[in-house]
């Protein structure tokens, strides 16, 4: 289904996004979650919902206070770990690779 | 068998296969208002409603109850944790295969039936090509279809 001229990453087309997924396949990935969630863990499986299977997973939940004295903002992450995790795919916002430096 | 049909289709051509192979298997469910379910899987569709047994629900707040069977849709789970002992690629085979193997060809007037039946080849197709092939990654295939890695 490839046409000349398409761009290629090795012997495989990049036609569509999923196919950027598919490049992360056996990867560690992060993944942003709706209600303030994040997901950091490898890359097992994944289908056209974004439906994922990830593994050695890492969710990070962020909550924000606000102090009753001082009224500041008070973010509050919490943090636990999921050997191996089925995602449900409409839950997912977006997947990219870890990032690299700050906010690790 | 048109409605048979489209349940084929996405229990084939998504994830909601694996999480069907976990009926027998106790487990943990995380549901999207923060709650979630400890208990025997009894029952999943291809919509990834779920039905549990022994189950023991526990709210946002922490507060636990038993139920002798808890029902839950599909839309409502946010994540299903998958029990280390199970092979995840085995039992994604099982799901897929008879299907296959034993689907005699009849008549194929009727439409729905021949999209089932392309669909189940297609999917056959491409999973035995990954086996043989033993790639880094999978193969590209016509877009909709799941990647597997072993």
């Amino acid at each position: 289904m490839a046409e000349d001229g398409e761009p290629t990453i090795g012997t495989m087309a990049v036609e569509e996004p999923l196919d950027l997924i598919r490049l992360s396949l056996d990867e560690r990935i992060y993944v942003k979650m709706r209600n303030e969630r994040e997901l950091r863990g490898r890359l097992h499986a994944y289908d056209q919902h974004l439906n994922m299977i990830l593994g050695d997973v890492e969710e990070t939940v962020t909550s924000v206070e606000v102090d009753d004295e001082t009224f500041e903002e008070v973010y509050k992450t919490t943090r636990r770990n999921i050997p191996m995790l089925f995602v449900r795919g409409d839950g997912v916002i977006l997947v990219a690779p870890p990032m690299r430096g700050g906010g690790m | 068998m048109g409605i048979h049909a489209r349940s084929r289709h996405r229990e084939l051509n998504t994830l909601t296969c694996l999480v069907m192979k976990l009926e027998g298997w106790k487990t943990t469910v995380e549901l999207q208002n923060d709650a979630y379910v400890s208990g025997l899987v009894i029952e999943v569709d291809a919509k990834m409603n779920m039905q549990m047994t022994d189950a023991w629900y526990t709210d946002g707040n922490g507060r636990s109850i038993r139920l002798d069977l808890f029902h839950v849709r599909g839309r409502k789970i946010r994540y299903v944790h998958i029990p280390d002992k199970m092979d995840m690629m085995e039992a994604i085979r099982e799901r897929v295969a008879p299907l296959v193997r034993h689907r005699k060809v009849g008549k194929k007037s009727h439409i729905a039936l021949k999209r089932t039946e392309q669909t189940v080849r297609r999917f056959y197709r491409q999973q035995e090509g990954e086996y043989h092939q033993q790639p880094q990654q999978g193969e590209a295939g016509p877009s909709g279809h799941q990647t597997l890695l072993h």
